[in-house]
């Protein structure tokens, strides 16, 4: 889990720095310019994340109602956009921890049960975005990148669907750069693998 | 066999840039709308859950029952055998045994004493 407190050695926009202070003082019309500005960022990080559009939804809610409850404890230190980011990847992680626990007790009754209609859905993801001619490799490169390391997807889906810069994801996930850089390689090369391994099967 | 190791590195190529050219999901319409009323019914519930979250009406209802039990329990002893309760001691009684007591008292033991 990210740490939402820590300082980011960006310093935060002028523009950003007057919608933080009319958060702070609660007006409503500051907040729907925030949701209308960073919905997107939100949503698309959540999706890719999570792979489930349903989810990403409920999640994206979950973070502006974080980002409502919360922006007195932002410091101005940080890029609003980064602490922003850093909320919707916690937030997502958290679903999906919840989401396993919820599949292990689902595979315990699962086995426990002599019912052998139930079976356990494991449900490929399309993402609404993809180019048609693209859908069924982006399905297999979504699976790849689901076992990932964490830390390993993250970065990857942050870099590739968001398209951060390595410095921005160092921000976000409060690491150096270098060990950003390794990250990413080693997320590549991790793909590489699997999906020499999925066409060779 | 180096024809199939070559077709593979295409696909696998080919896959990792699955994601070009992909446009940007959209959430559904309305999500300001959905977020403020779920903020509103968030701070509802903080107000309402206080004395009308479940935890506090388990107790409440637990708490009811055990006084009643304990009302039934004390009303059956009492009717079952009245003469076992305790009797609280009338003023005239409570008055009898503060000036006439039937045993001695050092009062009444230091007067016995006094008198040649």
């Amino acid at each position: 889990m990210i740490n939402l407190t820590v300082k980011s050695n960006v310093g935060m926009g002028n523009s950003d720095h007057i919608l933080v202070e009319e958060l702070k003082q609660g007006e409503e019309e500051a907040f729907r310019q925030l949701v209308d500005e960073y919905q997107d960022k939100v949503y698309n990080t959540c999706i890719s994340l999570v792979r489930n559009a349903e989810d990403a939804d409920d999640i994206t809610q979950e973070v502006f109602i974080e980002v409502y409850n919360s922006i007195h404890k932002f410091r101005a230190e940080s890029k609003l956009s980064t602490w922003i980011y850093r909320i919707t990847v916690n937030k997502s992680l958290e679903h999906l921890r919840k989401m396993k626990r919820k599949k292990r007790s689902g595979f315990l009754q699962w086995i426990s049960s002599e019912d052998p209609d139930l079976k356990l859905q494991i449900p490929d993801f399309n993402h609404p975005g993809v180019l048609a001619e693209n859908s069924e490799k982006a399905r297999i490169l979504f699976n790849a990148i689901e076992k990932l390391p964490e830390k390993q997807r993250i970065a990857f889906t942050l870099h590739k669907m968001e398209d951060l810069s390595y410095e921005q994801i160092a921000d976000v996930m409060q690491k150096s750069l270098s060990s950003i850089e390794s990250l990413l390689h080693r997320a590549k090369n991790n793909l590489k693998k699997k999906l020499y391994a999925y066409y060779n099967s | 066999m180096k024809k199939i190791d070559k077709h593979i590195e295409e696909q696998v190529e080919k896959t990792l840039q699955a994601f070009d050219g992909m446009e940007r999901a959209q959430p559904k319409p309305f999500l300001y709308t959905r977020l403020q009323a779920r903020l509103e019914n968030k701070a509802g519930k903080v107000i309402r859950g206080g004395i009308l979250s479940p935890a506090f009406q388990r107790l409440a209802l637990i708490m009811v029952m055990m006084i009643v039990v304990f009302n039934i329990y004390t009303a059956a002893r009492f009717f079952i055998n009245p003469g076992s309760a305790e009797t609280i001691p009338s003023s005239e009684q409570l008055f009898v045994e503060e000036y006439y007591p039937s045993t001695p008292t050092l009062y009444n033991i230091s007067q016995v004493n006094t008198n040649p």
